[in-house]
C-alpha cells in the first residue's frame, strides 16, 4: 500500500477534479474501508460489497468535478452514492434470499466461558435478525450510528434529513428494536420453561 | 412520541455497539481497485478524465482555421468568377 500524503480532503478533491489520479487515490484510501463496511452491512456478502464499493468509487471519480455544488462533506456524498447503489441492488435482487450477516459479524471470545459466548452470540443473532427486518432507512441509521460512529448531524447529511428528524427516527427505531427484542426473549423463556 | 427514559435503551444500545463492528475489506481487493482507479490507461478512468484547456484551444484553432480557409476559398472563387465575367464583357 502506498504511503498516504497528508493532503486535506478539499485539496485532494480539487486536484482530483483536475484529473489527478493520485489525489483521487488518496481520497479512496481514506474512505474505502468505511464505504465497504457500510455496504457490507447493507448487502451482507463480500462479493456484492466489493462490487458495489468499486462502483461507488468509479461513480465518484466520474462526478468529482461536480462535487463542490452539492455542499456536502465528502464522506456524506460517498455514503449517499453507496446508499443509492445499495437501494438499486436491493430492488434488483428483491427475490433473492436474505443475507447471512450473522455468520461473519458474530465475534468469537477466546477467553470467555463457552456458555457465556453462546448466550452472547444468541443475543447478537436475535438483534441482527431484528435489524434485518427494519425498513431500509432505519437499517441505514443503525449502521451509520453504530458501525460508522457518525453523529446525528452527519447522519442527517447522509440521509438528507434534519438532525431533529434523525433523532426522532432513532428514538422510534430503538423503541421498535427493544420491543421486538423483548418479545423474542419472552418467547424463548416460555419455550425453555416448556422444555424444562 | 412515547416518552421512554434514555436508560431503558442502554441495554439495546450496548448490544448494538458490541455486535456491529466495522468490517475490513480484503487488502487484495483494496489494492486492485486502487490500481484501477489511479491508472490513467484504464478505460474507465480515461473516459472520466476532464479535457484539459489545451484540448479546447486545439479545437478552437481548428475551427478558426477551417473558417478562414472556407472564407478565403469562397472569396477566391467569387473573384475568379468576376474576373471571367469581366474578361467576357471585354
Amino acid at each position: 500500500m502506498r504511503k498516504l500524503p497528508k493532503l486535506s480532503d478539499e485539496k485532494a478533491l480539487k486536484l482530483a477534479a483536475r484529473g489527478d489520479h493520485e489525489a483521487f487515490g488518496v481520497l479512496y484510501e481514506r474512505y474505502v474501508s468505511r464505504i465497504y463496511s457500510y455496504i457490507y452491512y447493507r448487502t451482507g456478502n463480500q462479493h456484492d460489497a466489493e462490487d458495489l464499493t468499486a462502483r461507488v468509487f468509479f461513480r465518484a471519480l466520474r462526478h468529482v468535478e461536480n462535487y463542490k455544488d452539492r455542499g456536502l462533506p465528502l464522506s456524506a456524498w460517498l455514503y449517499r452514492i453507496a446508499h443509492n447503489l445499495v437501494a438499486n441492488w436491493h430492488r434488483d435482487n428483491s427475490r433473492r434470499k436474505e443475507v447471512p450477516l450473522d455468520e461473519i459479524i458474530l465475534v468469537r471470545h477466546g477467553g470467555d466461558h463457552p456458555e457465556v459466548v453462546l448466550i452472547e452470540n444468541e443475543e447478537k443473532e436475535n438483534l441482527l435478525a431484528i435489524i434485518r427486518q427494519l425498513p431500509a432507512d432505519r437499517q441505514q441509521l443503525i449502521i451509520l450510528k453504530f458501525v460508522e460512529h457518525l453523529s446525528n448531524a452527519e447522519i442527517g447529511q447522509v440521509m438528507g434529513r434534519s438532525e431533529g428528524a434523525v433523532k426522532s427516527l432513532y428514538h422510534r427505531t430503538l423503541l421498535s428494536l427493544r420491543d421486538d427484542f423483548n418479545l423474542i426473549l419472552k418467547s424463548k423463556s416460555i419455550d425453555d420453561e416448556e422444555i424444562g | 412520541m412515547e416518552n421512554v427514559p434514555a436508560s431503558d435503551f442502554d441495554e439495546i444500545e450496548q448490544l448494538m455497539g458490541s455486535s456491529l463492528q466495522p468490517i475490513k475489506p480484503r487488502p487484495e481487493f483494496v489494492n486492485k481497485l486502487y490500481e484501477r482507479l489511479t491508472d490513467p490507461m484504464s478505460p474507465t478512468v480515461r473516459l472520466t478524465r476532464r479535457y484539459p484547456a489545451r484540448f479546447f484551444l486545439l479545437i478552437f484553432a481548428a475551427v478558426l482555421s477551417g473558417a478562414i480557409f472556407i472564407l478565403s476559398a469562397s472569396r477566391l472563387i467569387i473573384s475568379l468568377i468576376k474576373e471571367i465575367r469581366f474578361s467576357r464583357d471585354l
